[in-house]
C-alpha cells in the first residue's frame, strides 16, 4: 500500500534525510524510531503534505501510495488521498465539544439542506454527529462524554479525541502517529497501543512513531530504525510475544539493541574526562517550576556545584530546554534558587546578569544574535548594555543619563578580533552582518557574546543543534576550553546524549519536567534511554 | 530603496512638473515652496521614525502629539508671545505636554503589542474628540483665540500673523536673485535629524533599535523592553509636537477640532515612499520621502485649478497617500509570508 | 468574559442617563431606534463573520456600501425606477460587491495579523477612487445618460439624489401603530430574516470552517481546511451583506447623499457591534441586535443632552464621537491581554 524508496530531503544545506525506503501493508503496523534529529519528523511531514516541505523545494525519491505517484501540496490533499495523522501537538478546538471535534469537517448534515445550498452550507445536525462521535469512542476503546468541551479534558483524553478524529475520516487507509503516548501515564499508554491495534485490524495501516520503545515492541510488526537521515537496520517484530515493556526476558535486550542502533558508533573527536566530585554548590534549585510552552519543569530540585559541567538531558517536551530561560526570567518560574547560600525569590535577565549567570539560547537566530547588525555588534552589545563594559568614557562625568553614553570603538574592535583568534571564527570580516556567517560560526559568536559578560554560571541549550558534524565538535572544544580559562560552571542541555557523555562530569536526566536520576557519563547508552523513558536500568 | 511606489511617483513628479512648465507657472516660487513644505511637514514626518525603529510600527496616533503640540502654542499665544521668542515659549510648552501624553500613550500601545498600528489609529481618533471638548471649554482669556460670539470656546482656526507666523521660516532668509531659500528653517531641520542620527548612535539608542528587531535577544541582555518601546513612543510624541509648531508657524494659522484626525497618513506614506522598510528607517527615508511627497501635493494644485478641476488634486493626493500605505503593507506581508 | 458583559452595561447606564439629562419623550427616543434598528441593522451583521473568521473587524464594508450607491446610481441613470429598478441596483451592487470581496480578500491574505489597519485603508483608497469616479470621471470620460444627476458645470453627479420613485416602496409595508411608536413590521422582519442568515451560516460546515480558522490556521492546515480560500469567502460574504445593508439605508433615509452617505458606516457599526459585547474575536446576532439599541440610544440622547447639562449641543455630539472610537480602542485593548485565551465563538 505504502512505498517509500529513496526519499530524500534538504533544507538549504542541511539534509535531513539522506535516503529512506519503507514500506507498509493494509492492516500493518510499522514503527519508526530514531534519536532526535534523525529525520522522523521529516518522514512524517512528507507523508502528511506538511506545507514546510513544499515551500523548501520538495523531496526527493519515490513516494507511492496505493501504486500511484504522490506529491502533496497540503494537508488538505493527503487527508482526500486517506491519509490521517494524530500530532504531537494537538489539532484540537478547545472552543468545541468532543463530537464536535472528532467530526470536524466532516460533519452530519441534515440531507435536504445539503441538496440545496451545497456541500458548505448544510445544516449541521448536531444528533448525528454525538452518535457518530461516541461510536468511534467505544470503537476505540474509550469512554467519554461527547458533549464536554474540549478544553477541559485532560491531556490524556484529548490525545484520545485526537486520534477518533482521525479514525472518524472515511476511507482513511494510512494512520500516521507522532508520539502518541508522550503524554500519556503507564495505564492509558496500554489502552493506547489496543486501540492502535484495533484500527489496524480494520485493515488500515499505521505508522507509529515513539520514543518509547517498549510500546513499540508491543505493538509494531516491523521497526525501522533513522539515524542521521537515513534507514539503520529494519527489523522484523512479534508483538504478541511482548506485552509488558522489559517482562520478556529477551525485552530488555531488544530494547538495548536497538537503543544502541540509533545512535551507532560517533566519530569520537572531544573527550573529556570528568573530574572528581566537587565539593562546593554553586547553585541550588527547590521547587523550581518553568512555564515554558512545550516543555514545562514541575518543582525541579537540582544541584550544581562549583567549576562543574553537568549535563541535562530528556525527551523532547520534558523540561530540558526550560532550566536556562526560566532561570534567566525569559519565562514564568516559580520557586526557591540559591546562589552561594544566598536565596533568590525574583528571575529576571538583568538580576542574573548582576549575579554572574548567563546563557546561550537554543534559538540563536531568534534570541542570541541580532542578525542585521555587525559581529562586532553582536559580541559587544549585552556586555555594554548590561555591565556598563566597552563604553567610552564620559567627556563630562557629571552628565549621568543613559542618553549620553557611547560604546567605545577601538574596545569593540579589538575585543571583536580576539575572539575572532580565538575561537577561530570563520569570516571576511568582523564587520560582516551575523546573518552571513554559518550556524556553527554564528554560535561561535554566541560563545564570545557570552564570555564578554565574565559568567560564573553559564547555561547552554542544544549548543550543537543545527550544526553539520565538524562544527559540533569544534563548539564542545570550545566550551570545554572556555569551562578551563575562565574557571566557570557550565550547565549544558542536550538531547544529543553522546555529546553529553563526552564533555560532562554528571549528567542529569528529566522526566516530565522533574529530575528523575543523576547518572554518570561511564554508564552505558541504553541506561541513558531508559532513564529518559522513566524507567531505571535493571 | 527604489521600489515601485518611488518609480510612480518620481514619474507623477516628473510629469506634473513638465506640465507645470508648460503651463508657465513660476519655477523660482515652486522650488522654494518645496522647500519650505519639505521643512513644515518633515519634522512631522521625522516624528515617525523613533517608534519604526524600536518595532512599534507606524504612528498611527501622530494626533496625540499634535494635540501636545497645539497646546503649547495656545500656550504661547494666549500670553501673547511674538516672534521666535514665541515660537520657543511653545516648543517649551509642547515639550512638557508631549512628555504627560506621550507617558499615557505609550501605556496604552505597551499592553497591545502585535497590534499596536490599529489601536494607536484609534486611540488616536477617541482623543480628537475629547480635546475638542476641552477646546470647546477651554480657560484661555485672549480674545483673539475665543468665538466672537458668546466668548467661551476656541476658535476651529486661530491666526498667527500677529504672534509668530512664519518666524522661523523668514530666519536667515538668503535671496539668490530670484529664488529665496529659507536658511534658518533648513538650518533647524538639519540640526534635528542630526541629532536624531547621533541619539541612535548613542547606547541607549541602540538598545532602542535591538528591541525593534530583536525583542528576545534585548531582553536576554537585560534590556528593560518595556521601559525602552514607551521612551520611543514619547520620543516620537515630543517630535511630532515640535513638527506641529514648525508646521503652524509656517502655515501661519493654527488648526484646532477635527484638523489633526488625519494628520498621521500624509505622513506615513511620506516615509514609505521615502523607502522605509518597518524597522529599517533612516534620516534619508524621511528627507526623500517627504520632499517627493510634498513636492507633489505642491505641484498638483495650481494644475489642478489650471485645468479647471479643483477637487481633482484633492482626490489624487488622498489616492496616492492611501495607495502607498496600502502597497507597503501589501508588500510587507507579501514578504513575510515568503519567508514562511 | 466578565470584560465584556461590562461594555453592554456601562453603554446602557450611559444611555439612562443621557435619556434622563436630554428631556426627550420615551416614544420619539423609541421611533427614532427603531429607525436606525432598520437602517443599520444589516450592516451590522455584515462585521460579524469576518470577526469569527479570525480577521478583525472588517472596516471595509465602507466599499460593500459603495457597490451598493454605484448600483443605484447607475440604476437611476439609466432611468429605471420602482420594482425593475431595485432589482437592478440590487443585482449590481450584488455583482461588484463579490468582485471588491474577491480583491479585498487577495489582499487581506497577504497581511495576516495585520487586517484591521489594512481594511480601514482600503475604505480610503476606495472612497478616493469612488470620488475620481463620480465628481470627475462623470461627464468627462463617461457619459451619463441622465443629464438630470449631473452637477450644474456639467461634470461630476449631484451632491443629493433624490429617491422618490423608491421611497415608501418597503417601509410603509405592514407599519404597526402602537400609540405614538411606528413599528414597520416588514422592514423589522426583513433584517431579522438577515440575522437568521448569519445565524444560519454559523450552523454549517462552513460556519465551522470559519471558527477553526480563527482560531488557528495552523491547526486548520493540519485539518485540512485551505485557510485562503475561506478567508476570502469570509470577506465576500461580509462585503455583500454590507451592500444589501447599505441599500436598505438608503432607501430607509429617502434620498443618496452621493459623497457622504457611506461616511462612517464602517466605525458606527463596529461600534454598535462592539456595544452589544461583541470583541476582536467573538461576535453573535445577539451581540449586533443589542449593540445597535444601545448604541443608537445613546447617539439620539447625546447632542440633546448636552445641550441640556453643558448649554453646548456640540459637546453631546463630541461625547458620541468619542464613545465611538473610544469603544473601538477599548476592545482592541481589552483584546490583546485576553489573546491567548480569547472567548472561543460558540457554534
Amino acid at each position: 500500500m505504502l512505498e517509500l524508496r529513496s526519499i530524500s530531503k534538504v533544507y538549504g544545506s542541511f539534509s535531513a534525510l539522506k535516503s529512506v525506503d519503507l514500506s507498509l501493508c493494509p492492516g500493518e503496523i510499522a514503527g519508526l524510531v530514531g534519536v532526535n534529529g534523525s529525520g522522523k519528523t521529516t518522514l512524517l511531514n512528507i507523508l502528511s503534505g506538511h506545507r514546510v516541505i513544499q515551500d523548501t523545494g520538495g523531496h526527493g525519491g519515490t513516494f507511492l501510495f496505493e501504486n500511484k505517484l504522490r506529491k502533496f501540496m497540503n494537508p488538505g490533499q493527503a487527508i482526500t488521498a486517506g491519509i490521517g495523522m494524530v500530532h504531537q501537538e494537538f489539532a484540537l478546538m478547545p472552543g468545541l465539544s468532543v463530537a464536535d471535534n472528532i467530526c470536524l469537517s466532516r460533519e452530519c448534515v441534515y440531507p435536504w439542506s445539503e441538496r440545496f445550498l451545497g456541500h458548505d452550507l448544510g445544516c449541521i445536525n448536531r444528533s448525528a454527529n454525538r452518535q457518530k462521535a461516541s461510536k468511534i469512542l467505544q470503537e476505540i476503546g474509550i469512554d467519554l462524554d461527547p458533549d464536554l468541551r474540549a478544553g477541559d479534558l485532560s491531556v490524556a483524553l484529548k490525545q484520545f479525541v485526537e486520534l477518533a478524529r482521525e479514525v472518524n475520516r472515511q476511507g482513511l487507509k494510512l494512520l500516521l502517529l507522532d508520539e502518541p503516548t508522550a503524554v500519556l501515564g503507564a495505564e492509558d499508554a496500554l489502552k493506547m497501543v489496543a486501540a492502535v491495534k484495533a484500527i489496524a485490524a480494520q485493515g488500515i495501516g499505521v505508522v507509529y512513531v515513539s520514543h518509547r520503545l517498549g510500546e513499540v515492541l508491543a505493538c509494531c510488526d516491523t521497526i525501522t530504525i533513522l539515524r542521521n537521515g537515513q534507514v539503520e537496520a529494519c527489523v522484523q517484530n512479534d508483538p504478541a510475544h511482548s506485552d509488558k515493556m522489559g517482562s520478556h526476558p529477551g525485552g530488555l535486550d531488544k530494547l538495548k539493541a536497538l537503543s544502541l542502533s540509533m545512535t551507532g558508533k560517533s566519530i569520537k573527536k572531544i573527550r573529556r574526562s570528568p573530574m572528581g566530585q566537587a565539593k562546593k554548590k554553586a547553585l541550588t534549585l527547590s521547587s523550581f517550576s518553568v512555564d515554558k510552552p512545550g516543555d514545562c519543569l514541575e518543582n525541579l530540585t537540582l544541584d550544581i556545584f562549583q567549576g562543574e559541567i553537568l549535563g541535562i538531558t530528556s525527551l523532547s517536551g520534558h523540561g530540558r530546554t526550560a532550566i536556562g530561560p526560566g532561570i534567566m526570567g525569559l519565562f514564568p518560574a516559580r520557586g526557591k534558587m540559591e546562589i552561594n547560600g544566598t536565596p533568590v525569590l525574583s528571575f529576571d535577565p538583568l538580576g542574573m546578569i548582576q549575579k554572574n549567570i548567563w546563557m546561550l539560547p537554543e534559538d540563536r537566530s531568534n534570541h542570541g544574535l541580532l542578525l542585521d547588525h555587525s559581529l562586532v555588534e553582536n559580541m559587544t552589545f549585552a556586555a555594554i548594555q548590561a555591565k556598563a563594559r566597552f563604553v567610552k568614557k564620559r567627556v563630562f562625568p557629571f552628565l549621568k543619563f543613559p542618553f549620553f553614553s557611547f560604546p567605545d570603538q577601538k574596545q569593540c574592535q579589538a575585543y571583536a578580533r580576539t575572539c575572532q583568534e580565538t575561537l577561530d571564527i570563520d569570516c571576511r570580516s568582523v564587520f560582516q552582518k551575523a546573518c552571513e556567517l554559518s550556524g556553527g560560526n554564528q554560535q561561535k559568536v554566541c560563545i564570545a557574546s557570552a564570555l564578554s559578560m565574565n559568567p560564573g554560571i553559564l547555561f547552554a541549550t542544544d549548543p550543537t543543534r543545527g550544526i553539520d558534524m565538524a562544527a559540533k565538535e569544534a563548539i564542545l572544544g570550545l566550551l570545554i576550553q572556555a569551562h578551563k580559562t575562565h574557571g566557570m560552571t557550565l550547565v549544558v542541555s542536550s538531547g544529543e546524549i553522546d555529546e553529553l557523555r563526552r564533555i560532562c562530569d554528571r549528567i542529569a536526566v528529566l522526566y516530565q519536567g522533574r529530575l528523575f536520576d543523576v547518572l554518570t557519563p561511564d554508564q552505558s547508552e541504553a541506561a541513558f534511554f531508559l532513564a529518559c523513558s522513566g524507567m531505571h536500568a535493571p | 530603496m527604489i521600489q515601485i511606489p518611488q518609480i510612480i511617483i518620481i514619474c507623477f513628479l516628473v510629469l506634473l512638473t513638465g506640465l507645470a512648465i508648460h503651463l508657465e507657472i513660476s519655477m523660482a516660487w515652486i522650488i522654494r515652496d518645496a522647500l519650505v513644505r519639505l521643512v513644515m511637514n518633515g519634522v512631522l514626518v521625522l516624528s515617525l521614525v523613533p517608534m519604526l525603529r524600536a518595532g512599534i510600527g507606524i504612528n498611527f496616533g501622530l494626533p496625540v502629539g499634535v494635540v501636545a503640540g497645539l497646546l503649547g502654542l495656545c500656550i504661547s499665544v494666549d500670553q501673547g508671545f511674538k516672534g521666535l521668542w514665541g515660537l520657543s515659549a511653545a516648543m517649551g510648552a509642547a515639550s512638557v505636554f508631549a512628555l504627560v501624553l506621550g507617558g499615557g500613550y505609550a501605556a496604552i500601545l505597551n499592553r497591545v503589542k502585535g497590534r499596536e498600528e490599529i489601536t494607536a489609529t484609534f486611540v488616536g481618533f477617541s482623543f480628537i474628540p475629547l480635546m475638542n471638548f476641552f477646546w470647546a471649554t477651554a480657560p484661555f482669556s485672549n480674545p483673539g483665540m475665543l468665538w466672537p460670539i458668546g466668548g467661551e470656546g476656541l476658535r476651529p482656526v486661530i491666526g498667527l500673523k500677529s504672534y509668530f507666523a512664519k518666524s522661523l521660516n523668514h530666519l536667515w532668509m538668503v535671496e539668490a536673485g530670484e529664488m529665496k531659500i529659507p536658511f534658518g528653517l533648513l538650518l533647524f531641520f538639519a540640526v534635528l535629524c542630526l541629532v536624531l542620527v547621533l541619539f541612535f548612535r548613542t547606547n541607549f539608542g541602540r538598545a532602542m533599535t535591538a528591541v525593534g528587531e530583536n525583542q528576545n535577544f534585548s531582553r536576554l541582555s537585560g534590556i528593560n523592553i518595556l521601559s525602552l518601546r514607551t521612551w520611543a513612543i514619547i520620543l516620537s510624541t515630543l517630535i511630532a509636537a515640535l513638527g506641529i509648531c514648525v508646521y503652524a508657524q509656517s502655515y501661519g494659522f493654527m488648526e484646532l477640532y477635527d484638523a489633526p484626525l488625519m494628520m498621521a497618513f500624509p505622513a506615513a506614506s511620506a516615509i514609505l515612499v521615502g523607502g522605509s522598510m518597518g524597522r529599517h528607517t533612516r534620516m534619508a527615508h524621511v528627507v526623500v520621502g517627504t520632499f517627493l511627497f510634498q513636492t507633489t501635493y505642491l505641484i498638483s494644485g495650481p494644475i489642478a485649478n489650471e485645468l479647471m478641476l479643483p477637487e481633482v488634486a484633492e482626490i489624487f493626493r488622498l489616492m496616492i497617500t492611501n495607495g502607498i500605505i496600502l502597497y507597503a503593507l501589501l508588500y510587507e506581508g507579501g514578504k513575510n509570508n515568503a519567508r514562511f | 468574559m466578565p470584560d465584556f458583559k461590562r461594555v453592554p452595561l456601562v453603554f446602557a447606564v450611559l444611555s439612562c442617563v443621557g435619556f434622563y439629562y436630554s428631556q426627550m419623550s420615551f416614544p420619539f427616543v423609541l421611533n427614532e431606534v427603531i429607525t436606525r434598528f432598520v437602517r443599520d441593522g444589516v450592516m451590522v451583521l455584515a462585521l460579524i463573520i469576518p470577526i469569527r473568521a479570525g480577521m478583525g473587524i472588517n472596516f471595509s464594508v465602507v466599499v460593500g456600501a459603495l457597490c451598493a450607491q454605484v448600483g443605484l446610481i447607475l440604476a437611476l441613470d439609466l432611468g429605471l425606477g420602482s420594482m425593475p429598478g431595485l432589482l437592478f441596483m440590487a443585482l449590481c451592487g450584488m455583482g461588484l460587491s463579490v468582485v471588491m470581496g474577491l480583491v479585498i480578500g487577495l489582499c487581506l491574505n497577504r497581511v495576516k495579523n495585520r487586517e484591521m489597519i489594512t481594511t480601514i485603508i482600503i475604505g480610503f483608497l476606495a472612497t478616493s477612487i469612488y470620488q475620481l469616479v463620480f465628481m470627475v470621471g462623470y461627464g468627462t470620460v463617461i457619459t451619463p445618460s441622465n443629464p438630470a444627476m449631473m452637477l450644474s458645470r456639467g461634470i461630476g453627479i449631484r451632491n443629493m439624489v433624490d429617491l422618490e420613485m423608491f421611497r415608501n416602496q418597503l417601509d410603509a409595508v405592514w407599519l404597526i401603530q402602537l400609540g405614538k411608536i411606528d413599528i414597520p413590521v416588514f422592514m423589522i422582519l426583513l433584517v431579522c430574516a438577515f440575522g437568521l442568515v448569519v445565524r444560519y451560516i454559523s450552523l454549517t460546515r462552513l460556519g465551522k470552517q470559519f471558527v477553526v480558522v480563527g482560531q488557528s490556521h495552523e491547526k486548520a492546515l493540519a485539518l485540512g481546511i485551505h485557510v485562503e480560500h475561506v478567508r476570502i469567502k469570509a470577506i465576500v460574504i461580509s462585503t455583500l451583506i454590507a451592500c444589501l445593508g447599505h441599500l436598505i439605508y438608503i432607501l430607509n433615509i429617502g434620498m443618496l447623499n452621493v459623497y457622504t452617505a457611506h461616511m462612517n458606516t464602517d466605525i458606527f457599526s463596529c461600534a454598535a457591534l462592539l456595544a452589544g459585547g461583541a470583541s476582536i474575536v467573538n461576535a453573535r446576532v445577539g451581540h449586533a441586535f443589542l449593540g445597535i439599541f444601545l448604541f443608537h440610544s445613546l447617539f439620539i440622547v447625546s447632542p440633546q443632552a448636552g445641550q441640556t447639562v453643558f448649554g453646548n449641543p456640540a459637546l453631546g455630539e463630541y461625547f458620541r464621537s468619542f464613545v465611538a472610537y473610544g469603544t473601538i480602542a477599548l476592545a482592541l485593548v481589552l483584546n490583546a491581554r485576553t489573546q491567548e485565551s480569547a472567548v472561543i465563538p460558540k457554534p
